[in-house]
């Protein structure tokens, strides 16, 4: 388990995939001998968040723990936010680089490569919808429960209007997205024939390999504590409403 | 080969860590669950449940019924006792490495399930190529009973071993798989739309 005494370099050689995830949290690489510690201070990061989101990276069994679902929910959308800027603005276009580049072609048939443009660009046209409506209504509702779900707590202030939208609902989407990433990869390994530029091709299942266990990663911030989080809010809220309601008639 | 869903359900980091990596080693499984607790053992989906015998098991998995998935006891005494009731099998976490191995594939095959990985190529039927190429070309299952003269129930059952066969679980993807074995061309899919 990583604590803020390990050295920030160990991180990295413990699990080299951590760069990625050091980068949505504004850290970049030449940290010398510093701290975990040192350089969240340096960043002015909050260090028990910043090492619950390693440790739960670095060992999925470390979930879901309570410490995770007791931070501010703007911490935990705030990464998750920048996790997807990760993927649609430099993973997602990296890969498609690659496998539409016309000078070095991942295959010696015009066909094949334009299978596998299609059908990745269908996958990132999914991924796309997928996110935006996580960072234009899923996340902006979960922040507005918790706003309201503050003000009943801490300044006594009745809830007004409850969404009648569940945080639930939106839990149930989250499969087609892994299934088609999980074709594309079955598509390159098994079922295209040997490609003619096998760097390209090798680098871009290496990619998706790492995509896929990133967005692992990032489900289960989702499902495990953001889901659990404002659930817990949500009924607090209809409680409330309803005693009010009671105590009216 | 349709893989194997496990829960695992003990307390101990150790134990639980341990057997997902024994689990990993199965060409079968598929999912692996944690829980730390017996009660949160109470709704799982799972196909098989290993379950700390130190645990109390909730009421919903200590009734024999053929909805409860199969449930192993995870059993830390040398001595198993005379009879495993109320568990279908114990495991005994003190063996090696390569007899909890043994052990397991015994409990899956007894059980029914096929942990033999697919060795020798899954060739598509004559008939699931047919579903396959409507598939691709986009109709829907109701669509494709009809044309077929079979219930959509059997479409489903097909399109559900084209999946296992193919390792393929999206429409696209099995376009494309479509396409790269010529069960269809390139033009009849641009002209269907």
């Amino acid at each position: 388990m990583i604590t803020g005494n390990n050295k920030m370099v160990d991180l990295v050689h413990r699990n080299y995939t951590l760069i990625s995830v050091l980068n949505r949290f504004g850290i970049a690489l030449g940290f010398g001998d510093k701290t975990v510690r040192e350089v969240c201070e340096e960043k002015g990061l909050n260090l028990p968040f910043f090492l619950e989101i390693i440790n739960s990276y670095l060992d999925d069994d470390y979930f879901p723990r309570e410490h995770l679902i007791s931070f501010p929910l703007r911490l935990i959308v705030d990464y998750l936010s920048r996790t997807h800027h990760d993927y649609l603005e430099k993973r997602i276009p990296e890969i498609e680089t690659i496998i539409s580049s016309t000078e070095t072609p991942c295959y010696r048939k015009k066909d094949h490569n334009y299978l596998l443009l299609k059908f990745f660009r269908e996958y990132k046209e999914e991924l796309i919808l997928h996110i935006r409506r996580e960072d234009e209504q899923v996340f902006p509702y979960a922040l507005h429960v918790e706003k309201l779900f503050l003000r009943l707590e801490k300044e006594g202030i009745p809830p007004t209007g409850i969404p009648g939208y569940s945080i639930m609902d939106y839990l149930r989407e989250h499969d087609n997205i892994e299934e088609k990433l999980f074709d594309l990869k079955n598509i390159i390994i098994k079922y295209l024939p040997p490609p003619l530029h096998p760097e390209g091709c090798y680098r871009v299942i290496a990619m998706l390999f790492d995509l896929e266990k990133d967005m692992n990663d990032h489900s289960r911030i989702e499902e495990k504590v953001l889901v659990p989080k404002v659930a817990v809010m949500e009924e607090k809220l209809r409680q409330h409403a309803r005693k009010d309601q009671k105590d009216r008639s | 080969m349709s893989k194997i869903d496990f829960l695992i359900v003990t307390g101990s980091y150790i134990f639980r860590t341990g057997l997902r990596f024994l689990l990993e080693e199965l060409d079968a499984t598929g999912k692996i669950f944690f829980a730390e607790e017996g009660d949160h053992a109470a709704n799982t989906q799972a196909d098989i449940v290993l379950f700390d015998t130190r645990l109390s098991l909730p009421a919903s998995l200590a009734r024999p019924g053929r909805d409860r998935p199969l449930l192993v006891g995870l059993s830390h005494d040398d001595e198993p006792p005379p009879s495993t009731a109320p568990y279908d099998h114990l495991l005994l976490l003190s063996l090696s490495k390569s007899e909890l191995l043994h052990q397991l594939q015994k409990i899956l095959e007894e059980a029914g399930f096929n942990t033999e990985a697919a060795v020798h190529e899954e060739k598509l039927s004559e008939r699931e190529k047919t579903i396959l190429r409507y598939v691709a070309l986009g109709f829907t299952n109701k669509e494709i009973a009809e044309k077929l003269f079979i219930s959509t129930h059997t479409v489903i059952t097909h399109r559900k071993n084209i999946t296992r066969k193919t390792g393929i679980r999206t429409v696209s993807g099995l376009t494309i798989y479509a396409l790269l074995n010529n069960l269809i061309e390139m033009d009849e899919l641009n002209g269907g739309g």
